[in-house]
């Protein structure tokens, strides 16, 4: 019995977490720049124990990253991509049921972390990076055309989504007052968050196919670049920078023999960190037997985060120029976050139309006041929201492209020096300069061919 | 209770799923003839046995090849083989296969001193640098000018699509395209294209 009632407690404890601690732990890993051996031990030890793979992979696998140790991270993202395909997409029908049900009932925190679509699109970006900086460029095709075809899955996957939620919800006449009268209420919380994030009408994620056509370009693949820049021009066309990579990318693919035309470096900027997430509380009423009684409602929110630098000086010898701010990824997270809301929302009004019922049905029938008591307890404790994110991604990311003429020097905005080299001027030259805040050093990521 | 009820009736509701069967190659058209099970959506052993055995048929039976001798072999080096699929795959599968055939065949020969991005075997290269070692005997060295060049290269490339069905499942369409280049005359003597398509679940992704 003592047995039980010890499970029970540990389970609802694992239940009623934000995960906000893990959040904070991978944090201070990966701003320590430690690249602490034992710290990938564990963590691969967890990994290899199907211990969270998504969440504690993808944290781990960009600390690896960070670390440039890039078969590591790689083989660390293979193995998110493998729980991806067989812990979410494939899982049978008893597993997925039982999952959403203990998450419904308890909260999104019983269960492993399954992610987000632009997180899967990433996943596939840096392992396609990793690979150009191992300089296998055949494998890193594999991965932008992963990247890719991803893209593509989830932009299906956004348009059906939500309409079948409301559809499934609107068939009952006391869900439509349970539930729809309380998502407006809702709804009013999250107004301001999102006038602060203009989420993107689409969810196409344009970095994704800018990176991805930078590669098809340094590969030498300048048709496939070029088709693949059209879909970037066609969004940001009123923006120079594009514009003048645009005519660049076309030239090259009506070339009779472009690999002999002048190289370009490539400058990508990744800028910053996107939104964490948070949570907040609200009190709601909800209509049992004709009585209107009130709960507690328990929703995450997102926190916008500070950029690194505003921008950087590069410095080719004889210019100097700033990279241009171009895609905003805290609007690619608010986009998802907002699609997801409404499903969200609905999960939390039901566990709470869940948990409410049965504190009243125990209330009725309790007599000693003790399981009355265990089932505010329950309540409380388990009424929290899931803060698991892959905190790691940049706010924004910004890129420039010039002329190799053999030479760069790349400033922050106060002209401190972060890299300055000499380049060789029969390559294609990519430098991703990661900052997550001025006070921590940057990396640099040079990949040529 | 009642909203107990519908709560449970509305998570069961979230969760009713269709099953879904095992993937089948098909014709690839509207008509979506049935041609027998598939191992996975992705590609498979068979998948580079069927298409490398179609190639080489193709190949041999092409005009341009059918009247060469055995005393007039020519000479093959394989050229860029691209994989812009998204499934991690060796290409060596599909082309190992068609080379074997072709030198089976008696009118092609392939050589392991040229190759896209490096010699295949790169022991023609290092004995030649043996060359005024004392210690090996020089009359068993390779002489100058003995390396054959090759008289055309063997490239390609393999695509993938992935077409939505009005089922709700993904067809995968795989295009592997080889070409035969005279590397005398640039001109391509051959080329074809094979394609394989599979349809399956659209849970997830093909590879």
């Amino acid at each position: 019995m003592y047995q039980i009632i010890l499970f029970f407690f540990i389970f609802i404890l694992n239940a009623c977490s934000t995960h906000q601690d893990q959040n904070l732990f991978y944090e201070k890993e990966l701003f320590s720049k430690k690249c602490d051996q034992d710290f990938f031990k564990k963590q691969l030890q967890a990994i290899n124990k199907n211990d969270d793979i998504i969440f504690k992979g993808l944290n781990t696998a960009y600390i690896a990253r960070d670390c440039k140790d890039f078969n590591l991270s790689n083989t660390i993202f293979d193995q998110v991509e493998n729980s991806y395909k067989y812990d979410v997409d494939l899982q049978n029908i008893t597993h997925k049921s039982v999952d959403f049900i203990s998450s419904t009932l308890i909260n999104d925190g019983i269960n492993d972390y399954q992610g987000a679509w632009y997180e899967r699109t990433m996943v596939n970006v840096y392992k396609g990076l990793n690979f150009m900086s191992l300089k296998d460029f055949s494998n890193a095709r594999v991965e932008f055309n992963r990247a890719l075809a991803r893209q593509e899955i989830a932009k299906e996957y956004f348009a059906s989504q939500i309409q079948q939620m409301r559809k499934k919800a609107e068939k009952e006449e006391n869900f439509k007052q349970n539930i729809d009268q309380n998502l407006k209420i809702i709804a009013r919380q999250y107004s301001n968050l999102f006038k602060e994030f203009h989420a993107q009408k689409n969810y196409t994620n344009a970095y994704v196919t800018y990176i991805s056509s930078v590669f098809f370009f340094m590969d030498h693949d300048y048709q496939k670049a070029s088709d693949l820049f059209k879909e970037v021009y066609a969004a940001y066309n009123n923006d120079k920078e594009i514009q003048k990579e645009f005519e660049m990318f076309d030239r090259y693919s009506k070339a009779l023999n472009p690999q002999k035309l002048k190289k370009h470096i490539f400058i990508i900027y990744e800028n910053g960190l996107s939104p964490r997430l948070d949570e907040f509380s609200l009190t709601l009423p909800f209509i049992f037997d004709q009585h209107i009684v009130t709960a507690s409602v328990t929703l995450p929110t997102l926190k916008k985060r500070k950029e690194s630098f505003a921008y950087l000086n590069i410095f080719d010898g004889k210019n100097m120029n700033q990279t241009v701010k171009i895609f905003d990824f805290d609007e690619v997270v608010a986009s998802e976050f907002k699609e997801e809301l409404n499903a969200k929302i609905i999960k939390s009004l039901i566990s709470s139309l869940f948990k409410t019922s049965l504190n009243m049905a125990v209330a009725k029938n309790d007599q000693s006041g003790i399981l009355t008591f265990a089932t505010d307890i329950f309540t409380t404790v388990t009424t929290r929201s899931d803060l698991r994110i892959w905190n790691f991604l940049p706010k924004n990311i910004q890129i420039l492209m010039i002329n190799n003429d053999g030479f760069i020097k790349i400033q922050d905005e106060n002209n401190n020096l972060i890299y300055s080299n000499s380049l060789d001027q029969n390559k294609d030259i990519l430098i991703l300069v990661r900052s997550f805040n001025p006070l921590i050093s940057s990396e640099i990521y040079k990949i040529e061919n | 209770m009642k909203n107990l009820f519908l709560a449970a009736s509305y998570i069961f509701l979230v969760f009713f799923l269709v099953a879904c069967g095992s993937p089948i190659y098909t014709d690839g058209y509207a008509s979506q003839k049935k041609q027998g099970d598939a191992l996975t959506l992705g590609l498979d052993r068979e998948d580079f046995e069927k298409t490398a055995q179609k190639m080489i048929e193709s190949m041999l039976k092409d005009p341009a090849f059918a009247n060469i001798s055995q005393g007039q072999r020519k000479v093959i080096a394989i050229g860029k083989i691209i994989n812009d699929t998204p499934q991690r795959i060796d290409t060596n599968k599909l082309i190992s296969k068609i080379t074997i055939a072709l030198r089976k065949s008696g009118k092609f020969i392939l050589t392991t001193a040229v190759a896209a991005g490096g010699a295949q075997d790169d022991m023609s290269e290092a004995v030649r640098e043996l060359r005024n070692n004392e210690e090996f005997n020089q009359n068993t060295i390779s002489k100058k000018g003995t390396l054959v060049a090759p008289d055309f290269s063997l490239s390609g490339k393999i695509r993938q699509d992935t077409v939505k069905l009005k089922n709700g499942d993904i067809q995968a369409e795989y295009f592997f395209h080889l070409t035969l280049t005279d590397l005398n005359s640039g001109l391509a003597y051959w080329e074809d294209e094979k394609t394989i398509d599979k349809t399956g679940t659209s849970k997830s992704v093909t590879w």
